[in-house]
């Protein structure tokens, strides 16, 4: 067995006695590319929100690869330590222009002043080497804010790409977009896993059938069931909580 | 003086929070207890002493000139009584804090009359809050003893003035301007009652002597930007200045004036709120060569001056300086004195009578009260501002002029003479 | 003086009064425009640079000799940025940054510095202004033509601020400190997640527009006064000149301050310095009235 990436042992999270989490174990490889599901409320974001170092669990340990436990650093050295984060509505800084959001989460990986300043020869050539890769070249210069929803979604994974994190957390990156951005981004996705850790929360099934390898089910705050596509499919307990009693949700396959 | 830092009645937000300390090498314990109220003079065996008030604002915004006054006045009351006191009874000074504040300065007043029974107030500094005053020792008569000059208008039988009235200054650097250094005067001051009502005599003067206007011109209290009115005065060719700018926006005023390279020899300025506390922030070779007008200089050639002086310097810090209303403040109280003693009793009324046509040798030359308006026969100088901050005292009338409360030439007909019975209106001839 | 040499007088009075408003209000531009910190310190963080020059002045007068003093202003310009700006970092780490997004205590709090600054000079220096005086070589005058006479402090006024305005655009727009403060003043929990200290740029930041504040005070005090209230003379513009442009705009500040300069100016030769500076009053508040967010609205963190 190789060591895991990121490693979730009896994580507890609770907020005014609702637990979010609820003694959740989780697991996950390097180059893995898992995508967690469940209903709303089941704990997905808060999942992320623990792993990127956002929420402290109340209880359980969290380990991000070689033994390194996350609960006592603070969010920016987590960032530093490899975990990338791509929030679920699309955080793009405005005003500032694409290249310079993508400059912005570059910088994080250089340490000291000088180490910047020889390097900007090479970091414009990451940025446009990103730039292609997510297809925003042609608007390199533009202000964020003037993207398009779908744009600014790929530019946020291209800021997470950019940082070259071990684990890249990416949370429903395809809400709101067209049948064809949905399907690019669908390649984007799996183009990175094997180089990178991947860990997608997404409600639309569709897409998750496009990506998926490995599929958690969170249910209330606990690991309902994990495997295969058609495993999880065919579980009865998945069928009970999606069909059962959560109509009114939009992942309602 | 009583304009020099006159603000408006509401003084600002901080005001309430400044304790000034004073760093001199003198600065002994003294300086810091009085602001409690505490009574300085340990009781004389015996004899009751004589309880006097001081009331200044030793913290606020005036700190900065009234500190000094309360200074001066215990260093007097401490020769009075290093010499036996009066009527063979120590002094007994009860200091109050009026904390920049005019409603406080009515509210210790009535404390020190009332709860301490003191026979006298040294006392106040703005206009302001000797008008807040006032109506207090009118009703309880008491006696405000009032040491900076002001801009007149004024006759209470409950104060005793002993700074210049506007003919003990205004007048006199008018007349003398006019003589001296040309007949085109531009009018500048600081936008608040003072410099208005000032200026409405100087434009009086100038229509009478054959003076002539070329311009007046108001700056906001704190004005620190004066490029547009120098360009004005430089268009207007005055050949005076005649200014009654207040408080900080003087160094703004005589560092920008010199610094678009108009001297004192192309054209004076003649300061009526600029004294040797002021140059010292100003820098003197700035306003190098223009003038101010004062009855008191610390340059000023007498032996009481040279004493007072050393005894200041000594006591307070060689950094000190003294200027008219120190002066004025430390002589009042000399002033008082002499009355105690004449009226040999401590009533309000007796030490009234007894203060009357009194005489003293201040460190300015022979200062006497007037016997009819209660205030203060003075002799008027014009300083010239020196590189190193102080004065050389170009103009000295040869003798002490008489105090005139109301302006002569705006108030023609109106007089103040307490044998008659207080403001008085004359008939017209 | 004719009436054009006057006018023309007055236009370069102008462009002078523009450009130390515009000084007085860069510092502020960054602690309140970028960061919305309402300092209300500012106008003493401007006094620490004035005695700072005093102080200066003061040795290089006792080392060099009174003819030869004048040197001190080279120094005392970049340590008058220090020490403001070592005060500003003390501020943000011991205060400021415990009260982010708390506008009511924080202009309490700094109000409260404010006050605390003023007692401490006036402990060390005493309550009385002392005095700066210009070096030589900013005491003479420029004659274009005959009754025209530009002062060459006030020359130097006007480029200082013009490179002092280009150094900041260039700190701003072309270096990595200045990405992470315009993306941390931009949205802070994003830029904690992409790795960003937020912390220390916000240290940064706000030790950045206190420097600036203190070499506003360092060259004023070259103009005014300087005592324990001198801050207090120049608060009420430095604010005025922030909110005119735009909160969060370097554009806005630089519009605002010319805008107010100008008009300050023009105002006041055709009628009294008190009513110049009414009209200008009365012009701000109807143009907030019209557009409440200034000259070049923009978005702010805490403001949003």
């Amino acid at each position: 067995m190789p060591t895991s990436i990121i490693y979730l042992e009896g994580v507890t999270v609770s907020f005014d006695g609702f637990k979010a989490l609820n003694n959740l174990n989780f697991i996950m490889y390097p180059g893995e590319l898992r995508v967690v599901i469940g209903p709303n409320g089941a704990g997905k974001t808060t999942l992320l929100d623990v792993i990127s170092g956002k929420v402290r669990p109340s209880e359980g340990r969290v380990i991000f690869g070689e033994l390194t436990e996350l609960s006592s650093l603070a969010e920016h050295e987590m960032a530093k330590l490899g975990i990338g984060r791509k929030f679920q509505t699309p955080s793009v800084f405005k005003h500032l222009s694409v290249y310079e959001n993508l400059e912005l989460a570059c910088h994080q990986k250089s340490k000291g002043v000088f180490a910047t300043l020889f390097s900007k020869r090479g970091e414009r050539d990451k940025i446009f080497s990103v730039l292609e890769y997510i297809g925003l070249a042609e608007k390199a210069w533009h202000k964020a804010g003037a993207l398009s929803h779908g744009e600014k979604q790929w530019l946020e994974i291209g800021m997470v790409v950019i940082q070259d994190p071990r684990l890249m957390l990416i949370d429903e990156p395809v809400a709101g977009m067209t049948g064809k951005e949905t399907e690019k981004t669908g390649e984007l996705l799996t183009s990175l896993a094997g180089k990178h850790s991947v860990l997608v929360i997404e409600h639309d099934m569709n897409f998750v059938r496009q990506i998926a390898q490995t599929i958690t089910v969170l249910h209330e705050g606990t690991v309902l069931c994990e495997g295969a596509l058609e495993k999880v499919q065919s579980d009865p307990r998945v069928v009970e909580i999606y069909l059962g009693r959560e109509h009114k949700s939009h992942a309602n396959h | 003086m009583s304009h020099r830092h006159d603000r408006p009645a509401n003084p600002g937000r901080r005001d309430f929070f400044r304790k000034t300390v004073k760093l001199g090498a003198g600065a002994a314990a003294a300086n810091f207890l009085p602001e409690l109220g505490y009574n300085l003079m340990p009781r004389a065996l015996g004899a009751e002493p004589v309880k006097v008030g001081i009331l200044h604002s030793l913290s606020g915004t005036m700190a900065i000139s009234e500190t000094s006054l309360r200074d001066v006045e215990l260093m007097a009351i401490e020769e009075i009584n290093a010499k036996g006191g009066v009527l063979g009874r120590k002094v007994e000074a009860v200091v109050e804090d009026g904390a920049s504040d005019w409603p406080t300065f009515a509210e210790k007043s009535r404390k020190l009359l009332q709860r301490d029974r003191v026979c006298s107030v040294f006392g106040c500094w703005t206009s302001a809050s000797r008008k807040a005053v006032l109506p207090v020792f009118e009703r309880l008569n008491g006696l405000l003893w009032y040491p900076v000059q002001y801009e007149g208008n004024e006759c209470s039988h409950n104060v005793f003035y002993t700074g210049a009235a506007p003919n003990q200054q205004i007048g006199p650097a008018v007349t003398w301007l006019l003589k001296n250094r040309g007949k085109k005067f531009y009018l500048l001051g600081s936008d608040y009652v003072f410099p208005r009502t000032a200026n409405l005599i100087i434009k009086a003067q100038l229509k009478a002597e054959g003076g002539q206007l070329v311009g007046e011109e108001y700056t906001p209290l704190g004005h620190m930007e004066y490029s547009t009115v120098v360009n004005k005065i430089r268009a207007a060719r005055p050949d005076v200045v005649f200014s009654t700018i207040n408080g900080d926006s003087n160094v703004a005023f005589y560092k920008q004036l010199r610094n678009a390279g108009i001297t004192a020899h192309d054209m004076a300025v003649m300061a009526v709120s600029v004294a040797e506390d002021e140059l010292r922030g100003i820098g003197g070779g700035v306003a190098e060569g223009h003038y101010a007008a004062w009855n008191y200089f610390e340059t000023v050639n007498t032996p009481q001056n040279k004493l007072f002086v050393d005894k200041f310097k000594s006591r307070f810090g060689k950094n000190r300086v003294t200027d008219d209303p120190i002066e004025a403040a430390y002589f009042q109280v000399h002033l008082w004195a002499q009355a105690v003693q004449k009226a040999g009793a401590t009533t309000v009324d007796a030490i009234r009578k007894g203060a009357l046509g009194q005489e003293f040798q201040a460190p300015e030359g022979l200062v006497r009260i007037d016997p009819k308006n209660q205030h203060t026969w003075k002799t008027v100088r014009i300083g010239q501002i020196r590189s190193d901050g102080q004065f050389n005292v170009v103009y000295a009338t040869d003798s002490p002029v008489r105090p005139q409360p109301w302006n002569t030439l705006l108030y023609p007909d109106r007089d103040c003479n307490w044998d008659l019975g207080g403001t008085v209106t004359r008939k017209k001839a | 003086m004719t009436p054009t040499t006057f006018l023309v007088g007055q236009l370069f009075n102008g462009l002078s009064v523009s450009s130390i408003l515009l000084l007085m209000a860069l510092g502020l531009a960054i602690t309140f425009g970028l960061m919305g910190v309402i300092n209300m310190a500012h106008g003493e963080l401007m006094m620490l640079g004035s005695y700072t020059a005093y102080v200066l002045q003061n040795l290089f007068v006792r080392q060099f000799g009174e003819q030869n003093f004048g040197g001190y202003f080279l120094v005392a310009l970049p340590m008058s940025f220090v020490v403001a700006g070592l005060m500003g970092l003390l501020l943000e780490r011991a205060l400021i940054r415990h009260l982010y997004g708390r506008p009511l205590e924080t202009l309490l709090a700094t109000w409260g510095v404010s006050l605390i600054l003023q007692q401490a000079m006036r402990q060390v220096f005493g309550a009385n202004n002392v005095d700066v005086r210009s070096p030589n070589w900013l005491t003479g005058r420029w004659q274009p033509s005959a009754g025209l006479e530009f002062p060459h402090l006030r020359l130097f006024i006007i480029v200082f601020t013009a490179l002092a305005i280009a150094g900041m655009y260039a700190l701003l727009f072309r270096t990595n400190i200045g990405l992470k403060i315009r993306a941390v003043t931009q949205n802070r929990d994003m830029s904690a997640c992409l790795g960003v200290p937020t912390a220390k740029v916000d240290a940064y930041t706000f030790s950045l527009g206190s420097g600036l504040a203190g070499v506003a005070g360092c060259i004023l005090s070259l103009m005014g006064s300087v005592g324990p209230t001198t801050g207090q003379n120049y608060i009420v513009d430095a604010f005025m000149v922030v909110v005119l442009g735009g909160v969060g705009k370097l554009a806005g500040a630089i519009a605002g301050s010319f805008g107010i300069g100008e008009c300050n100016t023009l105002f006041e030769s055709f009628s009294t310095a008190t009513m110049g500076k009414v009209i200008v009053f009365t012009l701000v508040i109807l143009f907030l009235q019209w557009k409440p967010s200034g000259l070049f609205p923009s978005k702010s963190r805490s403001l949003d």
